[in-house]
């Protein structure tokens, strides 16, 4: 086989894997703290790419900093009110109820933005335009590289975070345990509350790199199932897991595809997250008694 | 803000409404059902399309007296939904013609329905079997697949002297449909595909597709996928595929698909039945009606499709001098070159088909340019 | 609990849905009961495992298209009738239902959810690219209706009746499995799995047990469906579409049998009657899930015992309890 096309192979793999692996980090912070899957995160990315993309960039034609920054805002309010609505009130119920209930979250804001922004899905001028890095004949899209920086960036921030700030500290405890969490003067609501806010920043960010690579449109929300299994492969408490898991996912989706069948793509790649979660559910960094649920 | 335009657009659109199915109170009313995905950016066109074609006929005072009215059911892009929607049209809304669907599936799966009903149904779905059933009631109001196929495939091979050709097509209807006309067009100059590659609709990585074609050393590649689909595949080919041809069915001109793109988008040729850069008069006419009351440009073909669609319902009409199904059917028969919003002219054949001719163009930098008008 | 007052609703909803075609036979109107009826009867199937067994599982669209299909292969490919059909299609279900069953049963909540999702991808991937055997993206026509002795059901009325019946039956069974001591084992798992187990409860097989059983009534319900349509393509069956089921259990009450019913009958009524709402209905049916989860997690069953309750004056009063179980 031609060495240029496996070069570019594999490259393009980690380019997608990265991709997956950015949307993963958004579920590993809301699982640690609440010990729910946020079934919802995949349309959080969405609304990040709309709100960035389709309000700001396109419709009042902000530059790309103020853009941003008024993200960031609107993200974080955004999390917030989704966690006080629709997370909140169910905080004491059963964990399949908050799932069946983030689920429904999920459909109702694929279902709003089609409303709000309507169904025609649209482009997004990135950075870089549509600007390649060649090396030898394979290429990859400067977009990729950016989206790859930012994403080890975050990985570091939520390391940080998580294991040596206060914040972190308060997180885990209450991800440990809200009651003692609550008697030690710990305010969970609050913290979980924050949790939801950075994770909702996290899924923006992921719409607004991942934009100008796809599109704005509904069928963003998709890519969320992929982050899911990137941390089904990696690990849910492992902070690094997401990123490992959607390189490993990026790649046995490109060779798959390739070698095996490009039709049979998706079901191939289910196929590897049931065998993962069968085999090692809490994943390649995860410890073995870390696996808990209903 | 961001609500703000589209309530008021709303809130216009229901007074407007109100007030036209109270003017027209009493006078005779030609009700049309609509059957679309209307989650879909071709639905919405479909909608704002007969919207102002139904409100430019009432407006001059309907014809012959006869208002139009128009009740939209959504699909769900599924044969059950559009089956049960059209009942509903039938039985409850009691209409008198269907426009719709845009989707070769739904409307194979209502034919029996409006076939047993005597309801004249302006179909828009591309695949060859609509018009290949022989229902009488069955008109089509969007070019065939196979004409696209041939069109492309003598393009491809006869005016840029390509032969090494792959086929891009996205696994549903009109993905394999267009896939498989295109295998048939290609074999009748001796072309034998190189690759034959697809993808699921809703797909946003198509690297290891591209990636086979691109092994396969193929020239040219042909694309038959859906929105926002196409777009995505547009830019990664460029980028993963230096220097290949890129051919595509007319989705990848529309306006979104376009937009998706970008700059990549520069240089794919494409067959289509309507192009808004098309400097007919009667053309620029409709695109400007179009900005006047819904304040953007038609996104996409299906848009003055519908449009004529409830044209050519208006002139049979006026030839059948009645309102009467089978009277209306028969008289839609009797329309020949009649010039519709398209550009196009509009020969209803023994079987149905409308739309005989299509137009060759290319895509520089988000606009059309015309290469050829080909006769079918 | 309401063992009195389940029986007293079931026998109302039925009784409404069979006269209902005395007074109204439009066309139209008796195609969407038969909807209802099959939308049932799909429900009710999640609601073993939903409902009863307490599992998360999204995949109850995948073996509906199995069922419609297998129902679809074997009569149009294999020329089999319908009847001979149904316990076919039935087997073909549940077997499957036991080899998903069997190993995912060892996941818990979010997992099982995506792997569910998953099995949803991988049928709907198959279908559309096995044309060979599926019939591909266009999928199957011509599934003959079902012969009762030497008449073909042609009208949609007469299926109606058929359909109706098997629901009632199915309905029927539901109650005396939830009465049953498997019944009481689902719950028992459902609610505390550890307790349940020092009880000597064998909570896998009980989970194994809901997906069988769900698998045997998606069986019953893709086989109707099938006939009812005629045809079958795989762009019906959508992740959407199993939103709406859930919608219906969770309004309708999760864990109980009319619940499931009512829900299933009230919704899919409700959509028909939406349809003015268009492309919006789904945004409605997305709030409904949540507004009823937060504030009346019983489902409107419970309000419905309540006022068989009075009517009837039974004794056993509404309590808390069932709420917090269902929680």
């Amino acid at each position: 086989m031609d060495i240029q096309i496996v070069m570019q192979q594999v490259i393009s793999g980690l380019a997608i894997g990265c991709i997956y692996g950015l949307i993963a980090l958004g579920y590993s912070l809301i699982f640690n703290a609440v010990d729910v899957v946020n079934l919802a995160q995949g349309s959080f990315v969405m609304v990040g790419a709309f709100v960035y993309g389709a309000s700001f960039v396109r419709s009042y034609g902000w530059p790309a900093f103020p853009a941003f920054a008024g993200l960031i805002i609107v993200m974080a309010v955004f999390g917030m009110v989704c966690e006080f609505f629709f997370y909140r009130p169910l905080r004491y119920a059963h964990v399949r109820t908050k799932l069946v209930a983030l689920l429904a979250l999920s459909m109702l804001l694929n279902n709003l933005a089609l409303i709000i922004w309507g169904p025609y899905p649209m482009g997004l001028e990135g950075p870089f335009g549509t600007k390649v890095l060649s090396i030898k004949g394979a290429t990859i899209l400067y977009q990729n590289i950016y989206i790859i920086a930012i994403t080890i960036l975050l990985l570091i921030l939520q390391f940080y975070i998580f294991f040596h700030t206060t914040l972190g500290k308060v997180l885990r405890a209450v991800a440990q345990d809200k009651d003692t969490a609550s008697l030690m003067g710990i305010e969970a609501n609050q913290a979980v509350s924050f949790t939801f806010a950075y994770s909702s920043i996290l899924a923006g960010i992921a719409g607004m790199l991942i934009a100008p690579v796809f599109t704005i449109g509904t069928g963003l929300s998709q890519l969320g199932f992929m982050g899911f299994g990137a941390c089904i492969i990696g690990s849910f408490t492992n902070v690094s897991g997401a990123l490992i898991g959607g390189i490993i996912l990026g790649l046995f989706e490109m060779f798959s595809a390739s070698y095996i069948s490009s039709l049979y793509k998706s079901a191939i790649v289910y196929l590897l997250i049931i065998a993962f979660l069968l085999m090692r559910p809490q994943g390649l960094l995860g410890k073995k008694e870390e696996v808990s649920g209903l | 803000m961001l609500f703000g335009k589209r309530i008021t657009k709303l809130i216009t659109i229901t007074v407007l409404t109100l007030l036209v199915v109270v003017s027209s109170a009493g006078a005779a009313t030609f009700k049309l059902g609509g059957l679309a995905n209307l989650k879909s950016g071709y639905g919405q066109s479909m909608v704002s399309g007969t919207a102002l074609a139904i409100k430019e006929i009432n407006a001059a005072g309907g014809v012959d007296g006869v208002t139009f009215s128009i009740d939209w059911q959504d699909t769900e892009s599924s044969a059950a939904t559009g089956r049960m929607a059209v009942q509903k049209l039938i039985f409850d809304t009691k209409i008198d013609a269907l426009i719709g669907c845009h989707g070769s599936t739904v409307v194979l799966a209502v034919e029996g329905l409006i076939a047993e009903n005597e309801i004249v149904e302006m179909a828009m779905g591309s695949a060859s079997q609509v018009t290949q059933l022989g229902n009488p009631w069955l008109f089509r109001v969007r070019e065939d697949d196979a004409l696209t196929a041939k069109v492309l495939a003598n393009f491809t091979v006869n005016e840029l002297g390509l032969t090494k050709i792959a086929i891009f097509h996205m696994s549903e209807q009109y993905g394999v449909g267009g896939k498989d006309n295109t295998v048939a067009a290609l074999a009748e100059y001796g072309v034998e595909p190189v690759a034959i590659e697809a993808h699921n609709q809703g797909d946003v990585d198509f690297s290891s597709q591209l990636l086979n074609i691109r092994q396969s050393g193929a020239e040219a590649m042909i694309l038959y996928s859906g929105i926002p689909d196409i777009g995505i595949l547009i830019k990664q080919a460029r980028q993963l595929i230096p220097g290949i041809e890129i051919l595509s069915s007319s989705v990848g001109a529309t306006a979104p698909a376009m937009d998706v793109a970008g700059e990549a988008g520069n240089g794919v040729y494409a067959v289509v039945s309507y192009s808004e850069d098309n400097p007919d008069e009667k053309v620029q006419k409709f695109v400007q009606a179009h900005v006047e009351e819904f304040g953007v440009k038609p996104y996409d073909f299906f848009d003055p499709l519908a449009y004529d669609a409830v044209y050519l319902l208006a002139e049979a009409i006026k030839i059948a001098g009645s309102t009467d199904h089978a009277a209306v059917r028969d008289a839609l028969h009797e329309i020949q070159g009649y010039k519709g919003a398209t550009g196009l002219e509009y020969y209803v054949q023994p079987n149905g088909e409308t739309i005989n001719e299509l137009l060759l163009i290319q895509i520089q930098d988000g606009k059309h340019q015309v290469v050829d008008t080909i006769k079918g | 609990m309401f063992k009195k007052e389940r029986n007293i609703a079931l026998a109302i909803i039925f009784l409404i849905l069979i006269i209902t075609p005395i007074f109204d036979r439009a066309p139209y109107h008796i195609f969407v009961l038969n909807m209802v009826a099959i939308n049932i009867i799909l429900v009710m199937a999640l609601n073993f495992i939903l409902g009863f067994a307490g599992q998360v599982f999204l995949g109850t669209v995948g073996f509906y298209a199995i069922a419609c299909y297998s129902t679809s292969l074997l009569t149009v490919n294999y020329g089999l009738s319908f009847w001979q059909a149904v316990p076919f299609t039935i087997i073909v279900t549940s077997i499957l239902s036991l080899i998903l069953g069997l190993p995912t049963l060892k996941l818990k909540g979010f997992y099982l959810a995506l792997m569910s999702s998953g099995f949803i991808y991988i049928v709907l991937d198959i279908l559309r690219n096995w044309k060979s055997f599926t019939g591909g993206v266009w999928g199957i026509m011509g599934i003959p209706r079902p012969f009762i002795g030497t008449t073909l059901v042609r009208s949609d009325l007469h299926f109606y009746f058929i359909a109706i019946t098997i629901t009632l039956c199915l309905a029927i069974f539901a109650v005396l499995i939830e009465d049953s001591k498997f019944g009481r084992a689902f719950k028992a798992v459902r609610d505390d799995q550890l307790s349940s187990e020092m009880l000597g409860i064998n909570s896998h097989m009980t989970k194994v047990l809901a997906f069988v059983m769900c698998g045997i009534y998606t069986g019953f319900a893709g086989s109707l469906f099938a006939s009812l349509q005629g045809f079958v393509s795989p762009e019906m069956y959508t992740f959407e579409l199993n939103a709406t089921y859930m919608c219906m259990l969770v309004v309708g009450g999760l864990g109980s049998v009319p619940g499931a019913v009512l829900g299933a009958t009230v919704l899919t009524i409700t959509t028909e009657l939406l349809r003015f709402l268009r492309e919006k209905y789904l945004t409605f049916y997305a709030l409904l899930i949540i507004i009823v989860l937060i504030y009346m997690p019983g489902g409107i069953i419970t309000y419905v015992y309540q006022i068989i309750g009075r009517l009837f004056s039974l004794k056993n009063k509404p309590s808390q309890k069932e709420e917090i179980n269902v929680r």
